[in-house]
């Protein structure tokens, strides 16, 4: 399904819902950390790390009772994570800075009164807008050795820093996303029309990172934790 | 609430197979998934490499699930499938090398085979002998440490002229015990700083093979007083065949006592230099009087490490094979990658056969000309 198709969709869902009562709509900025689930067990001093980044979302809510919602939050996310070298190349990595823009449907579970409780279980669809990468690498050509005069030597290597965009490649780069999420949080009304929550989220991927382009390919999946905290004004 | 939540969902995480195995194989089927599976994921050159490596899955497994590993003359054959599944890889380092007793004596050497095939082999030839013989002034020093022959002396009484058999430089020079080379080098970098005479450098890597990327540096940081950018360097970032990390500056870094040269710097390479002497060759080309005479050199400029400093490059099939491979990818300064095509000199002059049995060198001749 294309970009602009599903952008569409959910811009009309949103209309459609807000023109009715019991809807609700916000804005959540948030904290991801991104990891990026494969197998690099053949690589000896290479180990896989979450990295933060942001996420930003327009939540809209529809009240189908009291206990239960149905909820799209679209907005940015970033996917990151690090390849951490290991060992005596400590200090050395990877970072690889993806932002998507996700569009999560999902069921919005609610218990409790003044301070309530909810959790939320749904699917989501990610578009890979772009992405960098950031880092310090062996640079090989600066090895040096030196010598304590008594003829033993110790070799040394600096690192290279880099920070620049990495062009997607269509080839390669699979940049729609399919997943699950489930989440859980907690929310309080004031004023009867406002209400604000915090949030915690794991979106897992469905979908690999990479296309299948070669054999003996080893799969690749986003997984994000965020939390989040947002407010959000009950339409009347 | 939220660490039992995180802790649960995290629990949920996949666990993720991987194809690339390291055990001692029983089997040629095990010998060859492994050697296939650490191929893609540790040859640097699959960006450009034309050989299409799934096809060989395809077409060499059957063949190899058909050998029986506890047979010497299957082991002989596999030589031959090997030899044919690497036929075309652009590596120019790349050699296998292998460890059962039938086969220990068996080498798969791509560029070799392939210069052989293209009729452009020839026999190597050390000039060493000749160039200190008939062309350096008296009193040139000239030494070896057992392993490195290098020479050092002036021609014409204004051209300083160093050469090494191969690069092993910096070990030698800091080795604990006196040797030749230790000397050579020492009287090189001391014409250098008070070459007042000195109308220009050559510096000679015919016919050889390459050695220690430190020597860059400690050789050539002699002739610059600033960082000299030459080229770029990548390596894998991850274990897809096209994940690299990004291109990062090679750079010459400048040593003590290094002076910056405003007169010609000649480098002299020839068919048989290869890697560092490559790396020298086309650092030297990218100084602003450096200029590149001789031969086309043999094509395998990617830098060599352990497989461990960027987890790819060379690897073994336990009991069975050694890969030896380039560690990263290196493009010249000027955007082209030269492996498995060779750097072109400035002034190209064919190795002659006849003219060196007659004590004459017109390589050297060559780069003694543009000195004036």
């Amino acid at each position: 399904m294309g970009l602009r198709k599903i952008a569409t969709t959910v811009l009309l869902l949103v209309t459609t819902l807000a023109a009715k009562s019991q809807s609700s709509i916000g804005l959540e900025p948030g904290l991801t950390g991104g990891y990026l689930n494969t197998n690099l067990s053949n690589r000896e001093s290479s180990v896989m790390a979450y990295r933060l980044g942001y996420s930003v979302a327009i939540p809209f809510e529809y009240k189908l009772n009291d206990w239960l919602s149905v909820e799209t939050d679209p907005g940015i996310m970033q996917k990151n994570y690090s390849i951490n070298r290991t060992d005596s190349l400590e200090g050395a990595y990877t970072s690889f800075i993806n932002t998507y823009l996700q569009v999560p449907v999902m069921a919005k579970f609610i218990y409790g009164h003044k301070l309530k409780f909810f959790a939320n279980a749904g699917f989501f669809y990610g578009y890979w807008l772009a992405a960098k990468e950031r880092g310090e690498t062996p640079d090989i050509f600066s090895a040096t050795e030196t010598g304590n005069g008594s003829g033993q030597t110790t070799s040394t290597i600096r690192y290279a820093g880099f920070d620049q965009k990495y062009p997607l490649n269509n080839t390669i780069d699979n940049r729609s996303e399919f997943g699950w999420l489930a989440g859980a949080g907690v929310q309080k009304q004031f004023r009867q029309q406002y209400i604000v929550y915090a949030s915690l989220r794991l979106y897992e991927s469905l979908s690999q990172q990479e296309k299948n382009y070669i054999l003996g390919q080893i799969p690749q999946y986003n997984e994000v934790l965020s939390f989040s905290m947002g407010a959000m004004y009950l339409l009347k | 609430m939220g660490i039992y939540f995180a802790g649960t969902l995290a629990s949920c995480k996949k666990d993720i197979p991987t194809p690339i195995s390291d055990a001692t194989p029983t089997s040629f089927t095990q010998v060859f998934n492994e050697y296939w599976n650490k191929m893609n994921t540790n040859y640097v050159y699959w960006d450009i490499d034309t050989t299409n490596w799934d096809s060989m899955y395809t077409n060499y497994l059957p063949i190899f699930s058909g050998l029986n590993i506890n047979s010497n003359a299957d082991l002989k054959r596999s030589v031959g499938y090997f030899r044919q599944m690497t036929d075309g890889l652009i590596d120019s380092h790349y050699n296998l090398s292998f460890l059962p007793n039938a086969i220990k004596d068996s080498v798969v050497d791509p560029a070799i085979d392939r210069k052989k095939a293209a009729g452009t082999y020839r026999n190597r030839y050390s000039f060493i002998q000749l160039d200190t013989t008939h062309y350096l002034d008296p009193g040139f020093v000239s030494g070896s440490n057992g392993t490195t022959i290098a020479a050092c002396g002036t021609i014409q009484h204004k051209i300083l002229y160093f050469t090494c058999s191969e690069f092993e430089l910096n070990t030698a020079y800091l080795s604990a015990t006196n040797n030749g080379v230790k000397a050579v080098l020492q009287n090189f970098f001391d014409s250098i700083q008070n070459g007042i005479n000195i109308k220009g450098i050559i510096i000679d890597v015919r016919n050889n093979p390459g050695g220690d990327v430190s020597d860059l540096s400690f050789l050539l940081g002699h002739l610059i007083t600033t960082p000299l950018h030459f080229g770029y360097s990548r390596a894998k970032a991850d274990n897809g065949r096209y994940d690299y990390t990004p291109w990062i500056n090679a750079y010459v870094t400048p040593q003590t006592g290094g002076k910056a040269q405003a007169t010609p710097v000649i480098v002299l390479a020839d068919y048989f230099s290869a890697s560092m002497a490559e790396a020298t060759t086309m650092a030297i080309h990218a100084l602003p009087t450096g200029i590149f005479v001789g031969e086309k050199t043999w094509g395998a400029t990617g830098p060599i490490s352990s497989n461990s400093l960027f987890d790819d490059g060379q690897f073994t099939i336990p009991g069975f094979l050694f890969t030896y491979t380039s560690s990263a990818e290196f493009k010249y300064i000027d955007g082209t990658i030269y492996e498995g095509k060779g750097f072109s000199p400035d002034i190209n002059v064919p190795f002659n056969h006849a003219a060196v049995l007659g004590n004459d060198d017109p390589q050297l001749d060559s780069a003694i000309n543009l000195v004036h």
